[in-house]
């Protein structure tokens, strides 16, 4: 896991895979290829800082937990909320490029599969160092 | 695609103006929600006292329009609050991990060399209080910051 931006009051980190779909998303971004992406940082560093994006513009909740960072060209970056090495955390399976609002089954199925797996390395490392489950 | 924030940022000076600009956008755009979610109004309660439509609002806040300091100042007005403007130091601190700091580049010495030296200091970097969009207030932070890793270091 990689620690992509560490705010005031949680670390946003990348699961095994997460840099490179999003360098694959980022390819595909059309016109000027900084200004979105810069508003895709500026709004996941606004999580790290805050806590939360309030505008569904923003981050939209995609059910059982699943939630989705947004940029206005596209860019979604799938994920949830946790707690990693003593902090609180906002973990990122993977991003995409998204042409359609609507979202697709196969990203949350994604997510929901990183999350069971990040879940279970948890309890694995919980149980090696002794710590309550 | 860079490792951390920080390190696509400072790759390009162009990404850091861009990102200053949409860091604004953001943060003006979470404060209205906040009033809106406090006040229980929504997009369409807003855009009716303004006399906008409801895309109207909606394009403002995720920055796709450009927002006027009329509107923004119209929309507090909506939300019965008044807009603050202030000015810091665009210059920030992020003593943590591999990541760079801006403030490093303009610092000589002691905390520039501690910021890009191995990996062990960076580790002890990152168990210390980290300060954030410093300001020159914050210079103090800096050096405590630096002035105890050095003795975690020493006594380690």
């Amino acid at each position: 896991m990689q620690e992509y931006i560490r705010g005031a009051t949680l670390s946003i980190w990348l699961r095994s895979g997460a840099q490179e779909s999003w360098a694959a998303a980022e390819r595909g971004v059309p016109g000027n290829r900084s200004a979105c992406p810069a508003q895709f940082r500026a709004r996941m560093n606004q999580l790290a800082e805050t806590g939360r994006l309030r505008s569904p513009d923003h981050m939209n909740h995609e059910g059982d937990g699943i939630y989705a960072i947004k940029a206005t060209c596209g860019l979604r970056a799938y994920g949830w909320h946790s707690s990693y090495k003593g902090r609180r955390a906002f973990i990122i399976s993977h991003v995409v490029l998204k042409s359609r609002q609507r979202l697709d089954p196969a990203d949350k199925a994604r997510a929901l599969t990183a999350r069971a797996e990040f879940d279970a390395e948890s309890t694995r490392a919980r149980r090696s160092t002794g710590e309550p489950q | 695609m860079n490792t951390t924030l920080n390190e696509w940022i400072a790759n390009d000076p162009e990404r850091e103006r861009l990102f200053a600009q949409e860091q604004l956008i953001v943060a003006v755009a979470e404060h209205i929600w906040e009033k809106m979610e406090a006040h229980d109004v929504t997009k369409a309660d807003v855009a009716a006292a303004l006399g906008k439509s409801k895309a109207f609002i909606t394009q403002v806040l995720n920055g796709t329009r450009n927002m006027t300091l009329r509107t923004l100042s119209d929309i507090a007005f909506a939300l019965d609050a008044k807009v603050n403007v202030e000015f810091t130091p665009r210059r920030q601190v992020v003593a943590y991990g591999s990541a760079l700091s801006f403030e490093a580049f303009e610092r000589p010495e002691s905390y520039q060399a501690w910021i890009s030296g191995e990996s062990k200091r960076l580790n002890v970097v990152s168990e210390l209080p980290v300060a954030h969009n410093a300001a020159d207030s914050e210079d103090a932070r800096i050096e405590e910051n630096v002035t105890l890793a050095r003795r975690y270091e020493e006594a380690a």
